[in-house]
């Protein structure tokens, strides 16, 4: 039922230019609250400040290659929620048979399960799974967090990273029951925040901050995120680059950790990228077969 | 030409050495997604529920987890103690993610941001050295001047609505003035 409102509300997107301003997704600015007023607009956006954007039209994604074995969540379920979440994203109705204009290039597993933005070193825009604590504090109120870097000046995303709390939130996949926290709705709606959103004050939308657990409503986005989509990376829009690449190049493992953690940088990143590499070998020759 | 297709482009990979020296600094913006926190819990669990004025602040590159990121520290004049217990002191230093050092910027979606001279009620909670906002922007409400000249709370900049919460404090403190939240807390103060 939900699923069809979103359909026939994407019929009607042949307005969305009048309806955008009016409805209530919010774009991320990097508002700097010591040089500008940083209040509120009517709409509750904050709107001052550079707005954070990818500058290229090709992000890449990564998964942390051990999933969560505290929440019994594989990597390839992971990996293909993470995909199903994306997808919707970007495959959002803008009107007129156009998409957000943006293209997510899948980097496969990733050693890393780091936060962390090298700026002279490679990068990866890694989905991370935090079983063994949260760093961060209000651990209990938090579900999940993504991290962009950007340029302060003109807002251009470097990096982005989404950490699960998997150590405090009962993640679930498939059947979620009550109490637990389903994780289709969490990454998608922390993969919008990645991609420049917001959050929305529309009762039912996956931007919404707000989570009730056990419920999986949140999966799916709605008019008002698709509106919000196509505001953040409206097709036609101008970018600086193709390149899928992060910022500094591509890395599967963490830079030096900064205290003892118990990986090697090394050795299981050599084994990481000849894998990668075959696997990609393979990916690069089914895409040189014709298409019809 | 515009694609909007996911592709997988594994074959490409090019893994730098990871001998990087210590290049990690970074400059994250985070965004949350949470649960709604009850205007009584959040009282319980911070140490003061303050009126302050933010008077300056300085963001520095600090260890979180295992990683360094921007954080700010705000040093707040307390102006009045509406709950809690009181700090024996005229001013705070509260701790926020998030912030700006060069031409790099951390914002962090769930959590509050303090604009230098402004008054917020806050609703602080200990870390070491400093103090915390309790809940992240959950307990951060700035004063404003409506267009009656009266001064109301409002929701922290990087909240977002909770709605169906109605006992949450994001839900119950946003408009009302100073006096009325005086009354609202009194009865959960500790």
């Amino acid at each position: 039922m939900r699923r069809a409102r979103v359909v026939s509300a994407a019929l009607g997107l042949a307005v969305l230019g009048a309806t955008w301003h009016a409805s209530a997704f919010c774009l991320t600015h990097g508002c700097n609250e010591r040089k500008q007023d940083c209040g509120l607009t009517s709409e509750g956006c904050l709107n001052n400040g550079p707005l954070l954007h990818w500058p290229s039209s090709c992000v890449s994604f990564d998964v942390q290659k051990d999933g969560s074995p505290l929440r019994e969540l594989g990597y390839d379920e992971a990996h293909e929620a993470v995909l199903n979440g994306f997808r919707q994203w970007i495959n959002a109705d803008c009107g007129d048979g156009q998409h957000p204009d943006v293209t997510m290039s899948d980097y496969g597993p990733v050693e890393c399960h780091e936060a962390e933005y090298n700026q002279d070193a490679p990068n990866a825009n890694i989905v991370m799974f935090r079983d063994d604590s949260w760093p961060y504090q209000n651990a209990i109120d938090t579900l999940a967090l993504t991290t962009l870097i950007f340029n302060a000046d003109t807002g251009a995303i470097y990096d982005a990273d989404v950490e699960v709390n998997t150590f405090q939130a009962p993640m679930s996949l498939g059947i979620v029951g009550p109490g637990e926290v389903d994780f289709n709705s969490v990454i998608t709606h922390e993969l919008g925040h990645f991609l420049g959103l917001s959050h929305s004050g529309v009762p039912g939308s996956t931007m919404n901050r707000s989570y009730a657990p056990g419920d999986t409503a949140m999966a799916s986005i709605e008019q008002d995120d698709v509106n919000g989509i196509c505001a953040a990376l409206p097709p036609g829009r101008a970018v600086a680059s193709t390149s899928c690449e992060p910022r500094h190049g591509f890395s599967t493992e963490c830079a030096l950790p900064l205290t003892t953690c118990g990986f090697h940088p090394g050795g299981a990143g050599i084994r990481g990228s000849l894998l990668l590499a075959v696997l990609g070998l393979s990916a690069a020759r089914r895409r040189k077969k014709p298409r019809p | 030409m515009l694609v909007f297709q996911l592709m997988e482009r594994r074959g490409f990979v090019r893994v730098a050495a990871v001998g990087a020296l210590g290049a990690l600094v970074g400059s994250p913006a985070e965004a949350s997604l949470g649960r709604a926190v009850r205007l009584q819990e959040l009282t319980a669990r911070s140490q003061h529920v303050v009126l302050g004025e933010t008077l300056d602040a300085d963001s520095v590159w600090e260890q979180v987890g295992r990683r360094k990121h921007i954080v700010t520290y705000s040093r707040v004049r307390a102006l009045e103690l509406l709950a809690g217990a009181d700090p024996h002191q005229d001013e705070l230093l509260v701790r926020t993610l998030g912030g700006y050092i060069g031409e790099l910027g951390e914002l962090v979606h769930g959590e509050a941001s303090l604009a230098i001279g402004s008054r917020s009620l806050l609703f602080v909670m200990p870390v070491p050295n400093a103090l915390a906002i309790t809940a992240m922007a959950q307990g951060h409400y700035p004063l404003l001047r409506d267009k009656t000249g009266a001064e109301r709370l409002q929701r922290s900049p990087h909240a977002a609505e909770l709605l169906g919460e109605p006992g949450a404090a994001v839900t119950r403190l946003p408009g009302l003035q100073l006096s009325e939240a005086r009354s609202l807390l009194k009865p959960v103060r500790k």
